[in-house]
C-alpha cells in the first residue's frame, strides 16, 4: 500500500520535471527571439512580410544669394533605355476604331528617335549593336539625362520596351554667376568643389523609405504601409549678391581681354559686416558645364592664389609706424629715387626722381618704397613682424573655402638684409586677395577687423535658422590711426598718378595700387610681368564697401595703371547697387606731399 | 424487558411527532413563460451577419480609398511631371547673362554714376550727365557662361511651338495676350437699353 503511494509520486516528480524543462526551453526561446536575437527577427520580419518597398531620396538643399535668387537647386532627368529582345517582335495595338494594328521596330524607332532627337540609324544601331553582342540581350542605353518633357512624350509613345532611370542632377540657372565660389557635384553626385563641399554638412539631404505589402493587381494593401520621411537638405544662403557678380564677372572679362591679362578678379566686401558681396573671376567657372573647363579654372583664383602684395602694404606699414612710434602722416624723411643703406640692401623707386622730402603721406602717394623703407625701419622687424601676423598675414582668411591658401609669412629671424627693407613695401611674404580684402576693411571699420564671410545661414528643411557662428571683431590698430590712414588713401587717390582714370564723380574714395613682381621658375622676379591691383574703399568719408581689382600679367600696361579702369566701373556699380550716397563734403585740405 | 432493551426498541422517530409534520412541502413549479430558442438563434446569427456586413463595408470602403488613392497619387505624379517641364521651360530665363543680354539687344545701356535727387529742397546730389555708352558689352563678349542657356538655344525650336514667339535676333516674346482696354473714368459700365 505504502509503496504504491511513493510510487505515484514518484511519477507525477517526474512528469512535472519533464514539464518544467520544456516550459524552461519554451521560456528560453522565448527570451531568444524577443530580447536576444530581437533586431535579427524585426528585420526578417520586415523583409518578408513587405514586398514592396522604395527609398525616397531627400532633395539636396538650394544654395540662394544674399536676396534670395537661387544658384543651385535640382532637377530630375532621366536615362532611356531599351529592351532590345522585345524590338523583334512587332508591338500589337489598336487604332482609333478598336482594329488591330502592328507596329513595327521600323515605325516605333523613327518615332522614338524623334522624341529623343537622335538620328534615326543611330537609335536603330543602338539596338542592333546590343542584339550583335547578346541575341538575348534585354538592354541598351539610348540615351542618358533627357528632360522631363522628352521622357513624358516617351511615355506617351506606349512602348513597352522603353525603359527609364531617374535621377537628381544639380542645376544652376545662373550658369558661372558665383560660380567659381558654388562650386558643383560630379556625375556621381559626390561634391567636388566650391561651397558644395565645404557646406555639404547643411545641403546633404537624409534618405527616407517607405515599405507595404502589395495586392496582386500593384494596389497597396491597406493599413501596411509604413514610411520614414526623407529630410530634405537645408537652404544655403549666401552673402554674394549675383547681379553684382555678374556685372563685375562680365567688366572683369572685358578688362582682362583688353589688357591681354591672364586672369583678373573683383572682390567687394562690406566694411561693417566682412560680408563678401561679389566674388568675380575671370576665367569664370559655369558649374553646370565644369567638365568643359580646365582643371586650374575650376576653383576660384580669388582663393588659391598667392602672391606678393607689394605697395597694396604699405599703409600697413605705415599703420604699423603710427602704432609704434609718433610718427603722424606729417612725419618726414629723405628718400632719393635709389639708395643703397648701410647693411648693403638697395632699394629703388618706380620712377626717378630727385632726394625728396618725403610726409609719410606723401610716401604713400608716390609709392615711394625708399621712403617706405626708412619709415618702416624705424620699428625693429621682430616688431613688424608681429604686427603683420596680427593683421592675419600667413594665415587663412576666416571663410575657410576649399583649397584657400594662407600665403607665407617668414618669422623676422629669417628676413635678410634686403627683406628687412623689401617687407616694408610688402615684398617677402604672400597672401591671397580676401587676406588684402579683410586688411582695408579693418582699416575702413576703425582699425577694428570683422572675420570675412560668404555664407550668410543655413535653413534647414524644419525651418530652423543656423546663422553662421558670430565671429568676434578684433581691434587691431587704434580709431584714429586708422582714420588717419584713410585720411591717407583718400590723398593717394586724389593726389596720385591715376587721379582721373579711378575719379566716380560725386564719390569720394581712398585707394591704393599694387604692382606685385611675380618669381620667375629659377628664382628671382620674372621681368615685364607683374600681379597689378587696386583696393579701394569707398566712400572714403563714410567707408562702406572695400573693393579689389587685380589682373594677373596684363600685357598692354604693365602697371597698376592697367587696372583704374575696371576699378572705377567696379566702384560706379557697387554705389548704384546699394544705393550708396554720394559724398556730401568735397575733400577738405590736402595732405602735403613734401615736408620741410 | 429492561430499560435498556426498551430504550433500544425505541423508534428513531420521536413519538411525539406526527408523521404527516416530517413531510416537505413540495409542489409542482410550473415552468416559466419561455421565449421560443429560434429567436435567441436568429438574433446572434443577425448580429453576426451584421458585424460580417460591417466589416465588409469597412474593408470596401477602404480598398477603394485605397484606389482613389492610387489614382490621386497618379494625378500628382502627372502634375509633378508638369511642373517640372514648365520649371525647365523658364529655368535660365531670368539669369543676369540672359536679362542683359536681352536688354542690350533692347538698346539698354549700363548706366554711370547715379544722381539722387534730395526731396527736402530738390537739389540733384551727384552728377545728373547721361551714360555715352555702355560700361559692359555683353553683346560682344558674352564673358559669364551658362550651359542652361546654350541648351535653350539649341531647343528653342521645340519651345517656341509651344505658343511663345520667336524674333529674328533669337529672343522670345510671349504670345498676344486680349487684355480689356484700359477704364478711362471710373469703373466700366455695361450699356443698358
Amino acid at each position: 500500500m505504502a509503496s504504491q503511494r511513493v510510487q505515484t509520486r514518484r511519477r507525477s516528480l517526474s512528469v512535472l520535471f519533464v514539464v518544467v524543462i520544456v516550459m524552461a526551453a519554451f521560456v528560453i526561446r522565448l527570451f531568444d527571439i524577443q530580447v536576444v536575437s530581437a533586431n535579427d527577427h524585426l528585420a526578417n520580419a520586415s523583409r518578408l512580410s513587405f514586398d514592396s518597398r522604395q527609398t525616397l531620396p531627400g532633395a539636396r538643399g538650394t544654395i540662394e544669394d544674399a536676396s534670395g535668387v537661387v544658384l543651385a537647386s535640382n532637377a530630375t532627368v532621366y536615362d532611356v533605355k531599351l529592351d532590345p529582345l522585345l524590338t523583334k517582335e512587332p508591338l500589337k495595338a489598336k487604332d482609333e476604331q478598336g482594329n488591330e494594328v502592328e507596329r513595327s521596330w521600323e515605325e516605333v524607332s523613327a518615332q522614338i528617335a524623334a522624341v529623343v532627337g537622335m538620328d534615326v540609324e543611330d537609335v536603330r544601331k543602338v539596338v542592333a549593336d546590343a542584339l550583335a553582342v547578346n541575341p538575348e540581350g534585354r538592354f541598351a542605353m539610348l540615351k542618358k539625362g533627357v528632360s522631363t518633357e522628352t521622357y513624358r512624350e516617351l511615355r506617351e509613345l506606349n512602348v513597352p520596351y522603353i525603359g527609364f532611370d531617374t535621377h537628381q542632377v544639380r542645376r544652376y540657372p545662373n550658369g558661372a554667376v558665383g560660380g567659381n565660389i558654388v562650386g558643383f557635384l560630379g556625375a556621381d553626385g559626390t561634391p567636388l568643389a566650391g561651397l558644395e563641399m565645404s557646406e555639404e554638412s547643411c545641403l546633404a539631404p537624409t534618405s527616407g523609405e517607405e515599405k507595404w505589402q502589395r495586392g496582386k493587381d500593384g494596389v497597396q494593401i491597406p493599413g501596411t504601409l509604413v514610411r520614414t520621411p526623407a529630410v530634405d537638405g537645408g537652404t544655403l544662403r549666401l552673402t554674394i549678391d549675383s547681379d553684382l557678380d555678374w556685372y563685375l564677372r562680365q567688366m572683369i572679362a572685358e578688362e582682362v581681354k583688353k589688357q591681354g591679362a591672364r586672369s583678373g578678379s573683383v572682390m567687394v566686401a562690406e566694411v561693417a559686416t566682412g560680408k563678401i558681396r561679389a566674388a568675380a573671376e575671370y576665367p569664370s567657372l559655369d558649374p553646370n558645364d565644369y567638365a568643359s573647363a580646365a582643371a586650374a579654372d575650376r576653383g576660384s583664383r580669388l582663393f588659391t592664389a598667392t602672391f606678393e602684395p607689394g605697395s597694396t602694404f604699405k599703409p600697413i606699414t605705415a599703420g604699423i609706424v603710427m602704432q609704434e612710434t609718433s610718427v603722424t602722416p606729417l612725419s618726414t624723411v629723405q628718400a632719393s629715387s635709389n639708395e643703397r643703406f648701410p647693411n648693403g640692401a638697395r632699394v629703388g623707386d618706380a620712377f626717378v626722381h630727385p632726394s625728396y622730402t618725403y610726409t609719410l603721406a606723401g610716401a604713400l602717394i608716390d609709392s615711394s618704397n625708399v621712403a617706405l623703407s626708412k619709415f618702416g625701419t624705424k620699428v625693429s622687424p621682430e616688431k613688424r613682424y608681429e604686427w603683420l601676423k596680427k593683421v592675419g598675414v600667413g594665415t587663412r582668411t576666416s571663410v575657410g573655402f576649399p583649397g584657400e591658401e594662407s600665403g607665407i609669412l617668414p618669422p623676422a629671424s629669417k628676413w635678410d638684409n634686403q627683406s628687412i627693407y623689401s617687407t616694408t613695401f610688402g615684398q617677402h611674404y604672400t597672401v591671397t586677395v580676401p587676406r588684402v580684402v579683410s586688411t582695408y576693411q579693418m582699416i575702413a571699420n576703425g582699425g577694428v577687423q570683422v572675420p570675412l564671410s560668404l555664407v550668410e545661414s543655413c535653413t534647414s528643411a524644419d525651418g530652423t535658422i543656423t546663422e553662421k557662428p558670430e565671429t568676434t571683431p578684433t581691434r587691431i590698430f587704434d580709431e584714429d590711426i586708422a582714420n588717419d590712414l584713410v585720411r591717407m588713401l583718400e590723398n593717394v587717390a586724389a593726389q596720385g598718378a591715376l587721379e582721373k582714370a579711378i575719379e566716380v564723380p560725386g564719390y569720394r574714395i581712398g585707394t591704393k595700387t599694387g604692382t606685385a613682381q611675380k618669381p620667375a621658375p629659377g628664382g628671382g622676379y620674372k621681368s615685364g610681368a607683374f600681379y597689378t591691383s587696386i583696393v579701394g574703399i569707398v566712400p572714403a568719408d563714410d567707408p562702406k564697401y572695400v573693393i579689389m581689382v587685380s589682373l594677373d600679367e596684363p600685357r598692354r600696361v604693365t602697371s597698376s595703371a592697367a587696372t583704374a579702369s575696371a576699378f572705377q566701373k567696379a566702384v560706379t556699380q557697387v554705389v548704384k547697387t546699394y544705393r550708396v550716397m554720394p559724398s556730401s563734403e568735397p575733400l577738405s585740405d590736402l595732405l602735403p606731399k613734401f615736408g620741410k | 424487558m429492561s430499560l435498556a432493551q426498551q430504550e433500544a426498541l425505541r423508534p428513531l422517530i420521536p413519538a411525539h411527532e406526527p408523521l404527516d409534520a416530517r413531510e416537505r412541502h413540495l409542489r409542482v413549479v410550473t415552468a416559466p413563460a419561455r421565449r421560443p430558442r429560434a429567436v435567441y438563434a436568429l438574433l446572434a446569427v443577425g448580429v453576426a451577419v451584421l458585424i460580417g456586413v460591417i466589416q465588409l463595408g469597412i474593408s470596401i470602403a477602404s480598398t477603394q480609398a485605397s484606389f482613389e488613392i492610387q489614382q490621386l497619387q497618379k494625378e500628382q505624379h502627372a502634375l509633378a511631371l508638369r511642373s517640372q517641364e514648365l520649371s525647365d521651360a523658364v529655368v535660365g530665363l531670368s539669369s543676369p547673362q540672359n536679362l542683359a543680354l536681352t536688354a542690350a539687344k533692347r538698346g539698354m545701356v549700363v548706366g554711370a554714376s547715379p544722381s539722387y535727387l534730395r526731396l527736402s529742397d530738390g537739389e540733384v546730389i551727384g552728377t545728373s550727365s547721361a551714360p555715352k555708352s555702355s560700361s559692359v558689352d555683353p553683346r560682344r563678349m558674352q564673358a559669364v557662361p551658362n550651359a542652361i542657356l546654350a541648351n535653350r538655344s539649341t531647343s528653342s525650336t521645340k519651345q517656341t511651338a509651344k505658343g511663345a514667339t520667336m524674333d529674328a535676333d533669337g529672343s522670345t516674346t510671349a504670345p498676344v495676350v486680349q487684355t480689356p482696354p484700359p477704364a478711362a473714368e471710373g469703373l466700366p459700365t455695361p450699356q443698358t437699353r
